[in-house]
């Protein structure tokens, strides 16, 4: 599995969010992503790609393709 | 103290009118004098004791909607501003309210509840006794239910779920639990607490009234501490207090308090469930290093909020204590037979008596004409011991413990025995006397999830009680209500 494969199976197995629509998952405005979904969500993003997100950045992780931004920050390649 | 010096928090108090009641994170300021002619605005349309359902947001227009239906004795029932449009219907249908103040997106999206045409349409059809933008006021019927004078706020226990179960309340309830809080707290009019939870959960309604009492502003949003805005809108208006369940400071733990600016907090307070004891260690050495006061508490719905608080000086020498009762009110344990258990370190279920115990519950509109059936005594459902000062300390819910082949057996127990078995798993239990069901939960178990088999097996051999008295239901997530507290009463059968 590529690590973009990985980190959408998250979202899927979250949100059961659409494959074709994972550019629209918000933090607040997609249903299931509340409060207690998204510190979960942290902390699966975390032991799967084994990093620890800074205070900011789990605050600022407020869209799938915000994400993305801030895991490559971590050293996460998405190409590989 | 005398009345006249301690009026009802909602009243109109002439000394307040310039101060400021709410900020929002949009900048917009309201002054109590504002706050009293938007009350006037939004209800002066109403029959007198109206019956409301205010849909909640911590937004000036429904805590001007709350209060001022306490001032002009209406009976307000709070529920969450994302109740769904079944729940609201048969929670109309069963308490037949002539009025509902909303939110205009939830008037929208109930308009266009395709679920449910006859209720959509009632919505559409109702007239519009008030509207700013933001809130509206329906009409629902042209005359309120019969309700006992003694009624003036309706709470449900269960947050978003829609339970039908209410918690009655009277205006004396109120304000005996704004004053002993705000007496403990020691709020001033400069405290400035920001809302960090929902204002129709008992909690978080406690902390504006407790402010209102005082004349101080209260910090508006409906954001979390899962929000950058929510810590942004601390910071930019200095709040000096915030409010917890155990989940919020399970995420301020995982955010890393230090890595926020919290210097104009001056109080935080933890309720609604017992906080991990690592978790009061650590925040309570957190606000000794940044003289913060950290306060636990103990409350219940039944109890209007608060029953008891721990003093932030005890924090760290009593680990997993709820404290001592609140100004006003006192505890005491019983037994199953309720005699009053004394002794050294007695444990019991905790009996609590203050002026501040709730008239009762309702389950439909008849309900609303019963006076104080609890006659300030409310048995709480919790097991407790008391320590050699006088501290208390949260066993489990009574429900919690049963009888299995004739031993007692604490579900707590059962769960904490299978999480040491199967460490990578998840378990929750619930049940009855020789019927206990084990839930296995799926989607929070890492690795394989143990077989029905195994588990039986595993019980029968340590716990040495008959494995048909166990059942087995694998659920995909653990049901829990907007604060995170576990809903055993979800659970299948």
């Amino acid at each position: 599995m590529t690590n973009l494969e990985k980190y959408n199976k998250i979202f899927i197995d979250a949100f059961g969010a659409d494959p074709d629509k994972l550019e629209e998952l918000r933090y607040r405005k997609t249903e299931k992503w509340d409060s207690m979904a998204h510190m979960d969500l942290v902390s699966d993003l975390e032991e799967k790609f084994n990093i620890r997100f800074s205070t900011f950045d789990i605050l600022n992780f407020t869209t799938y393709k915000k994400g993305l931004e801030i895991m490559t920050g971590y050293g996460v390649d998405f190409s590989k | 103290m005398r009345e006249e010096e301690n009026p009802y928090f909602f009243e109109r108090n002439p000394a307040f009118e310039d101060r400021t009641a709410f900020l929002t994170e949009d900048g917009f300021l309201t002054t109590y004098h504002d706050l009293y002619r938007l009350e006037e605005q939004i209800l002066g349309a109403l029959p007198p004791r109206s019956l409301i359902f205010v849909l909640c947001r911590n937004h000036p227009d429904a805590v001007a909607g709350y209060l001022g239906s306490l001032r002009f004795r209406h009976v307000p029932l709070l529920l969450s501003g994302s109740l769904s449009a079944d729940k609201l219907e048969n929670l109309e249908q069963l308490y037949l309210p002539n009025a509902l103040l909303l939110p205009e997106s939830c008037r929208e999206k109930y308009r266009t509840a395709e679920e449910l045409p006859s209720f959509a349409e009632k919505i559409a059809s109702c007239p519009v006794l008030w509207t700013d933008g933001c809130y509206t006021l329906l009409a629902l019927r042209d005359a309120p239910p019969a309700m006992n004078p003694s009624l003036n706020l309706l709470l449900s226990t269960s947050g978003s779920t829609g339970s039908p179960k209410l918690v009655r309340l009277s205006a004396k309830n109120l304000q005996a639990n704004a004053r002993s809080i705000a007496e403990y707290l020691e709020i001033t009019d400069s405290e400035r607490p920001i809302t960090s939870l929902p204002m129709e959960y008992t909690y978080g309604l406690s902390v504006i009234n407790s402010h209102m009492l005082r004349g101080a502003a209260v910090l508006l949003t409906d954001r979390t501490f899962t929000d950058l805005e929510f810590w942004n809108f601390l910071k930019e208006q200095h709040a000096t207090s915030f409010a917890g369940v155990p989940y919020s400071y399970q995420i301020l733990y995982k955010l890393g308090p230090e890595h926020l600016d919290l210097s104009s907090v001056r109080t935080m307070t933890q309720a609604g469930g017992k906080l991990p004891q690592d978790l009061q260690a650590f925040f309570g050495s957190y606000a000794l290093k940044h003289r913060i006061r950290f306060i636990i508490m103990y409350g219940q719905t039944e109890a209007t909020a608060r029953m008891s608080w721990l003093p932030p000086e005890e924090c760290l020498r009593r680990p997993g204590s709820i404290g001592t009762a609140i100004p006003g009110g006192s505890f005491s344990l019983e037994d199953e037979n309720g005699n009053k258990v004394t002794g050294p370190q007695p444990c019991g279920e905790l009996i609590y008596r203050g002026p501040n115990v709730s008239l009762g519950t309702a389950g439909s509109a008849q309900d609303l004409m019963l006076g104080d059936t609890r006659q300030g005594v409310l048995h709480t459902g919790d097991l407790a011991r008391r320590d050699r000062d006088g501290y208390y300390y949260i066993i489990g819910r009574r429900k919690r413990f049963l009888k299995a082949a004739g031993k007692r057996l604490s579900l707590d127990s059962v769960e904490a025995i299978l999480s040491r078995r199967w460490p990578s798993a998840v378990f929750i239990c619930s049940g009855t006397d020789d019927h206990i069901g084990i839930y296995p939960v799926t989607g929070e178990t890492r690795g394989t999830v143990p077989r029905e088999e195994e588990i039986l097996r595993f019980l029968e051999d340590s716990l040495r009680i008959h494995h048909t008295v166990f059942y087995v239901r694998y659920i995909a997530e653990i049901p829990r209500n907007a604060t995170g507290k576990i809903l055993y009463t979800d659970l299948p059968d």
